[in-house]
């Protein structure tokens, strides 16, 4: 099959990605080293993605950074999920009942984006940041989809993951993941013990459309519940009634709300795997 | 759509600008695709090819050699029925999360620069915080006699300089009968009180042009503009102004008023963009 790209653009793209990516800010001769490409080729695509603002020099010195573009790019990605915007007085109320910070996750294929966050004000707060975009099993809020998914969806999921993901495919069968997804989906919403506040809990509500399906999840990151005692007993947050508010709306608003990218098989949206952003299981 | 006659003139410019680039140091055809991805960071939904192509002032062959690449890189996809082309979710794998999300100064920063190359006086910045402005930001002219600037500052809304006038014009009508009980009588600096049918005549003024100008008598009279900064719900978070003395700027003020009013429309198209969870909204009360 031709590939419309040609090389030139290739690689600008790819030295896009690689500034996207980096940990700190990178020069010429360390993305080319990368790259395995001539410096007056990356010098030439960092040139032409300066102009364009897609990325920026660091402390105006020879080193780039992620310029404004990008962002912009997101914050546009973001605001074409409707929940997020349906859904924002309902996180503005859990922020504001709980203190802490409150974010919704809406699911991408078989990844969890957060489209949305609203801090509490707590003197201390937890710091989710906008466009976290994880595996379904990586993150707190994504456990909450996964947990309730059914289960032909959540062996179509295990089939991506061996696919594309092979490092996270193993985590799928491990006792820790499997019993975490069944209580999770027994109790109606997920848990995790915050290394901050051991003893206490986050919590992750998963978000469903009128056909039952989880759409999306709402997360408290704080620790606003105490973990489970030994027999796993745990009792609901009292205000897990604003989750059943949100989901109501999204009933009044038929598939308006949750559809989006949804004309697109969930196996061919594959998030690039060297990206930070898929997600740290150890986060 | 809304935006799209208002933004194609700064699209356009951004497509000449990548068409001419730094010669050699440019590729051509990449910065075309990077200029017509960087279209979708816009409130529009879909665009077809012949939209686009009147939008950026490219030929329709290269907008669709442009889309046909970003398609094939995943940074857009087809709209449902298969027409037009939207953001696609690969846009993600932009993001880096060892770099802070800008905040509205660093949004703001690129228009300050541009107010001060195109006026040579001095620019501010400032946010709505409650019953206040606060100046965040700004470039203090090195000419002699300088429109001060002092980050830090705080003034009440009603305290009649350009930047207080238009963040109190851009709220609604009920908001600001509320203001007005609160803080009657309205004091200003030099202890006299504001009457409010003069508030509400500025008001009107205000809406009518779109932007705040005051003429500030004394030894030496001086003259300021400001412009709403407003977020993805309209509201304005905060206005940005530029100001100097009356005998240097006056007139100079008044030819460049359009480049300015283009400036703060490119600037209002990446704020009304700005997540409302994020520091943007933080910024108002």
């Amino acid at each position: 099959m031709r590939s419309p790209v040609n090389s030139s653009t290739a690689h600008v793209f790819e030295v896009l990605r690689v500034v996207c990516s980096a940990e700190s800010p990178v020069g010429v001769a360390e993305i080319a080293r990368e790259m395995r490409l001539p410096t007056t080729t990356v010098h030439r695509a960092l040139s032409t993605l300066e102009e364009a603002q897609y990325i920026s020099r660091f402390q105006n010195g020879s080193r780039y950074e992620p310029g404004l573009m990008p962002h912009l790019l997101n914050w546009t990605l973001f605001r074409r999920f409707p929940l997020s915007s349906a859904a924002m007085p309902f996180l503005k109320r859990l922020a504001t009942e709980t203190g802490e910070t409150v974010s919704l996750v809406v699911r991408l294929g078989w990844y969890g984006l957060r489209v949305a966050v609203v801090y509490g004000g707590n003197d201390i707060y937890h710091r989710d940041r906008l466009g976290e975009t994880a595996l379904l099993q990586r993150h707190l809020s994504s456990r909450a989809i996964l947990a309730n998914l059914a289960e032909r969806e959540f062996e179509l999921y295990r089939r991506f993951v061996n696919l594309h993901h092979r490092e996270a495919a193993l985590e799928l069968d491990r006792g820790g993941l499997r019993k975490e997804l069944r209580l999770a989906r027994e109790r109606g919403f997920a848990v995790e013990e915050l290394k901050v506040s051991p003893g206490s809990c986050a919590v992750a509500l998963p978000v469903r459309d009128p056909d039952g399906r989880p759409v999306a999840a709402v997360t408290v990151n704080g620790p606003v519940l105490p973990c489970a005692g030994p027999d796993g007993r745990l009792e609901p947050p009292r205000w897990i009634g604003v989750r059943d508010g949100l989901e109501a709306a999204i009933r009044a608003e038929g598939d308006r709300l949750t559809t989006r990218y949804a004309h697109i098989d969930p196996d061919d949206i594959v998030i690039h795997p060297a990206q930070a952003f898929v997600g740290d299981p150890n986060e | 759509m809304r935006d799209l006659r208002r933004s194609t003139a700064a699209a356009r410019s951004r497509a000449e600008a990548a068409e001419n680039g730094r010669g050699k140091d440019q590729n051509k055809a990449t910065a075309r695709v990077l200029t017509v991805l960087s279209a979708f960071a816009t409130d529009a939904e879909a665009y077809g090819v012949t939209e686009l192509s009147l939008r950026l002032g490219m030929t329709k062959n290269m907008v669709h050699r442009a889309l046909t690449t970003l398609l094939d890189q995943g940074y857009l996809v087809r709209d449902e029925a298969g027409q037009r082309y939207e953001l696609g979710y690969r846009v993600v794998e932009l993001q880096n999360p060892h770099v802070p999300e800008p905040d509205l100064r660093s949004l703001c920063a690129p228009s300050i620069r541009d107010f001060h190359r195109v006026t040579g006086e001095t620019v501010s910045l400032c946010v709505r915080r409650g019953d206040i402005i606060v100046f965040v930001d700004g470039f203090e002219t090195r000419k002699p006699s300088v429109w001060r600037l002092e980050i830090g500052d705080i003034r009440p809304l009603h305290s009649g300089t350009a930047s207080s006038n238009v963040v109190l014009a851009g709220m609604p009508d009920a908001e600001i009968a509320d203001y007005v009980r609160r803080q009657s009588p309205m004091r200003l600096r030099g202890g006299e009180t504001l009457d409010e049918a003069v508030m509400w005549a500025e008001i009107g003024r205000v809406r009518e042009r779109g932007y705040a100008m005051i003429y500030r008598p004394g030894a030496l009279p001086m003259v300021s503009v400001a412009f709403a900064i407003r977020d993805p719900d309209e509201r304005v978070q905060g206005s940005i102004a530029v100001g100097g003395p009356v005998e240097r700027f006056d007139r100079r003020l008044k030819e460049v008023l359009p480049e300015l009013e283009a400036i703060v429309r490119e600037l209002n198209s990446r704020t009304r963009l700005y997540p409302l969870s994020g520091a943007l909204a933080a910024s108002a009360s």
